[in-house]
């Protein structure tokens, strides 16, 4: 079963539109459906912070990002909405596509990405495509989980997605050579087990200088991709799909079991060692062990970037 | 170490895998914590946000210890923010980027949420509708 290149397999574009749809038009709980339920765990798992020490009072990391945990729980996340997806669609065959956007970045602007046939383009909110708030052939595409700044909890809204591409100082989005440098590190990750801005270990480099650029190249400033409530566009699970990509290019290279911290490391790791619990809300027992190897589950058409 | 992460991981992957298979089940059980979309700044009393910082130089310890009270338009701001061993602040309201000043951060979560920060008094509009 292979996760495809959602711009050279129109298949897997049309069945992952249309499957987050039926997901989100499929009821949760209080008029919420059950795509919105990812954007909610995403949300639960970054607020849970993970201790910092040695200064006990410090957190940066928490239970989904900014420590070892973010990759092997979003491969976690990914699997529980391809899930979802294969069962709405009633298709045993269907894995998610990726957006290439190391294919993309010498104009990614211009990407086919954007256009009315794929994700739609930008805007606040989105005018064009499958995702606007009242698009084409009765497609809706209604936001209805925001965190409140002053609270740092959920709050319940109704509104259009909100995207402002390639408008934000960091530039543009990282090109093959960034990835294959990240690829080319050894070391999964290390003290301080943080989001240090050097990546000078993988999970580091992959995390801050190629995921969160993505991120906010996509959302600016307040794009729904740039917030902690991001699953809301649904380019967010095209963008962790290539960031899993990377993942599986650079086992390739090392090895699928290669991961750290392991358990003999203290506890103020929790959430983040080799068998500790990954933060779900349906009470699974699954680990970062348990993530390292899924090739049973999918492949990718290329590890080639 | 490496060889010990392998052999440890094959073995627990072997026992669980069969639990990342199965279909997403309890979604429908679970109740979201979601708080009053008319909620806004916390009122009547300072909200104070804190962290500590340390390394070894030298033989000596370093500890750093930074509070901030953080005030929009005389209401204190109660979001998530933290301090990173750099020094540079992280907040989960927009948690894909990290900022040098409080200052910057606050300009930058004041644009990032517009529908918060609605109005000019301080009143929080948090519904929006486009």
């Amino acid at each position: 079963m292979i996760r495809h290149n959602i711009l050279t397999n129109s298949q897997a574009r049309d069945d992952f539109i249309q499957g987050v749809h039926l997901l989100k038009q499929e009821p949760w709980t209080n008029g919420l459906g059950v795509y919105d339920f990812f954007v909610y765990w995403h949300h639960q798992a970054m607020m849970e912070r993970t201790p910092n020490p040695p200064v006990p009072s410090g957190s940066i990391r928490n239970a989904a990002h900014r420590g070892p945990v973010f990759l092997p729980w979003h491969r976690y996340m990914m699997l529980a909405l391809e899930r979802e997806l294969r069962r709405v669609l009633a298709k045993d065959d269907f894995r998610l596509p990726y957006w290439s956007w190391t294919a993309d970045a010498a104009d990614p602007v211009n990407s086919a990405l954007w256009g009315p046939q794929v994700m739609g383009g930008t805007g606040s909110p989105v005018g064009s495509g499958p995702f606007q708030r009242f698009g084409p052939n009765g497609l809706e595409w209604e936001i209805r989980l925001a965190q409140n700044p002053n609270t740092g909890q959920l709050q319940q809204v109704s509104r259009g997605l909100r995207r402002d591409i390639a408008t934000h100082p960091f530039g543009t989005i990282p090109d093959t050579t960034a990835v294959n440098d990240g690829i080319a590190l050894s070391t999964y990750d290390a003290f301080p087990w943080d989001n240090n801005a050097s990546g000078a270990t993988f999970r580091q480099r992959v995390e801050g200088p190629l995921h969160d650029v993505v991120h906010v190249w996509v959302g600016n400033v307040s794009g729904d991709m740039s917030l902690g409530t991001s699953p809301n566009d649904p380019v967010f699970f095209l963008h962790h799909a290539n960031i899993d990509r990377i993942w599986r290019a650079w086992q390739e290279r090392v090895g699928m079991n290669v991961y750290l911290p392991l358990d003999s490391e203290p506890a103020w790791l929790d959430r983040h060692r080799l068998n500790d619990m990954l933060h779900n809300l349906f009470g699974e027992t699954v680990s970062p062990a348990d993530m390292l190897d899924v090739d049973a589950q999918y492949t990718y058409d290329t590890l080639t970037f | 170490m490496k060889k010990r992460t392998k052999k440890k991981a094959k073995k627990k992957s072997k026992t669980r895998r069969s639990k990342t298979t199965k279909t997403l089940t309890g979604v429908q059980q679970v109740k979201p914590a979601i708080s009053d979309p008319h909620a806004g700044h916390h009122e009547g009393h300072s909200v104070v946000i804190s962290g500590a910082r340390d390394t070894q130089h030298r033989g000596h310890e370093i500890v750093v210890r930074t509070s901030y009270e953080i005030t929009v338009d005389g209401q204190p701001f109660g979001g998530h923010v933290e301090l990173d061993h750099a020094g540079r602040l992280y907040t989960h309201a927009c948690p894909y980027q990290d900022f040098a000043s409080a200052l910057d951060m606050m300009k930058h979560i004041i644009e990032a949420y517009p529908d918060a920060f609605a109005s000019t008094n301080g009143n929080c509009h948090q519904e929006a509708h486009a």
